[in-house]
């Protein structure tokens, strides 16, 4: 059976950058993974263009910059899933052997501020407020504080850590660290989710090369890092919270042959802090109600059992909408491959999970092997 | 205060938040809408087409119990660019004694007094003001 590799990562830095376009960002980070891949422009057979908002057909605008060579382009949008989801889309495009060589692109430029725009407009939930993306991820934690004795401190630790984590990335937006004192003392915006507890908006893009295990070799002699399992589900009626992502990771899982106590390396949705520690618990690196825990006693740091955004995850890299999936797979092949610097984990994993969910119920995970 | 509403929104003086989100019971009393499947039971607010249960397309719109238990809250204190209302206000997960989950604001307390398992009922009270100055009335729970 076919396998798919990524032969080539590649980024522009996360930020605000006013004075570059989104095409400007993307060409950067396209340009950037087919030269680590040893690919030009006119190896790529199809092309997936992952954003949430930058307009019509914003995937052909890059290709066009890079030539009109005729290939099929995609663009992908599944809210902050959308990246994770064009490389689910373009593994599918090559294990059913329509292509052997496909690029994967993710962009956004952001406004400032609490994302509006959020749901049908003349919906209840939109007219009455509540379609606010903080507020989503608060209730959460007020119910996993009120069940599982969750406190704010341990949900402050995860900004902590991935600041520390993100302060070891070039690419990051946020390249300080901070303190438990100050992620404690930062304004509220969502009881109990404080201002240090928020992923910022951001400008910023991320591309991968995947190629047929057919020609793999043909580019790179760089290790080859494996798509062994993907999924994209959706939730379902009355279910709790965690059974989504649960219910996905559990099918890519499945598909890579492995579970979840061979994962090694992690990079998930923090776009919270009260996220992340629930996605220890949905991805099944601890028990349901124990993400506090998990954290508190340092398994996640880049130096723990099971090293979670050693990128500096959404909070400090960044979350520019439609790159975060994309990101967080060229995090976990430069790791992989060894090549992370400062911040390279210490475990050699050879296993790896990304995962990524968003607005309307989806959720999106990749198992990686090398 | 309920029955003053009621007339605005008959008269025209005031516009519901959304349609076919509320109604009120012949003592004037405000309730949640919900469609309800004709085929399972199942009854989700707001309403839906299609059950989410058995999928079949057998709802009918139906009042909520007023009452219901809170299962959790935040309190926004920045919200969306969307929201013309003020800030900070509640929003609520509640879960209604006849056993549907509604999540919308809480009004009628500080956010010092919201806590998950306090009782609740159902009003109707005035979020901001539309283009044309209409009040925009929606369905919200208070403190029982």
């Amino acid at each position: 059976m076919t396998q798919v590799a990524i032969i080539g990562a590649g980024m522009h830095p996360c930020g605000r950058h006013p004075d570059k376009t989104f095409t400007d960002i993307a060409f950067t980070a396209a340009q950037n993974a087919l030269d680590d891949a040893g690919t030009n422009w006119t190896d790529i057979q199809a092309f997936f263009a992952s954003h949430t908002r930058q307009g019509i057909s914003a995937g052909e605008i890059i290709g066009q910059e890079f030539g009109l060579t005729g290939i099929p382009m995609f663009n992908v949008e599944n809210a902050c899933a959308s990246g994770t989801t064009a490389i689910h889309m373009a593994t599918q495009a090559i294990l059913s052997g329509a292509h052997d060589v496909v690029l994967v692109a993710g962009f956004e430029k952001m406004q400032r501020g609490v994302i509006g725009g959020i749901g049908e407009p003349s919906s209840f939930g939109a007219r009455m407020g509540l379609n606010v993306m903080p507020s989503l991820y608060a209730l959460k934690a007020k119910k996993h504080m009120h069940e599982f004795g969750t406190t704010e401190e341990q949900m402050a630790m995860v900004a902590v850590k991935n600041h520390k984590n993100g302060a070891l990335n070039p690419i990051a937006q946020y390249r300080n660290e901070v303190t438990l004192e100050e992620v404690m003392n930062s304004r509220l915006v969502c009881d109990p989710i404080k201002l240090l507890e928020c992923c910022p908006t951001s400008d910023g893009a991320a591309a991968i090369v995947l190629a047929s295990d057919k020609v793999a070799r043909r580019f790179t002699q760089k290790p080859l890092i494996y798509v062994a399992g993907s999924s994209v589900e959706t939730s379902r009626y009355g279910v709790d919270d965690w059974e989504a992502s649960r219910r996905t990771a559990e099918t890519a899982y499945e598909m890579a042959g492995i579970g979840a106590e061979d994962i090694q390396l992690a990079e998930c949705h923090d776009a919270f802090t009260i996220g992340e520690i629930m996605h220890y618990e949905e991805l099944g690196f601890c028990p349901i109600g124990e993400g506090g825990w998990f954290i508190e006693e340092g398994h996640a740091d880049i130096t723990g059992k099971l090293p979670v955004n050693p990128s500096g995850g959404l909070k400090a890299r960044g979350h520019p909408l439609g790159m975060t999936g994309v990101a967080q797979v060229c995090e976990i092949t430069w790791q992989m491959r060894g090549e992370a610097g400062t911040r390279q984990v210490q475990n050699d994993p050879k296993a790896a999970i990304t995962h990524t969910q968003g607005y309307g119920g989806v959720c999106a995970v990749a198992v990686f092997k090398k | 205060m309920a029955t003053n509403y009621q007339e605005a929104l008959e008269k025209g003086w005031a516009t519901p938040v959304a349609k076919d989100t509320f109604t009120f019971s012949e003592d004037g009393k405000p309730h949640f809408v919900a469609a309800k499947c004709t085929h399972c039971g199942t009854a989700v607010f707001p309403a839906v087409l299609r059950c989410p249960n058995c999928f079949k397309a057998d709802m009918t719109h139906t009042p909520l119990a007023a009452g219901g238990e809170l299962k959790s809250f935040t309190v926004v204190r920045q919200g969306s660019p969307d929201w013309k209302g003020d800030v900070p206000y509640i929003i609520v997960q509640v879960t209604t004694d006849d056993g549907v989950k509604v999540s919308t604001q809480l009004l009628g307390c500080t956010p010092e007094q919201a806590e998950i398992g306090m009782r609740v009922t159902t009003d109707i009270r005035p979020l901001f003001n539309d283009a044309e100055d209409r009040q925009v009335l929606g369905p919200v729970f208070i403190p029982a």
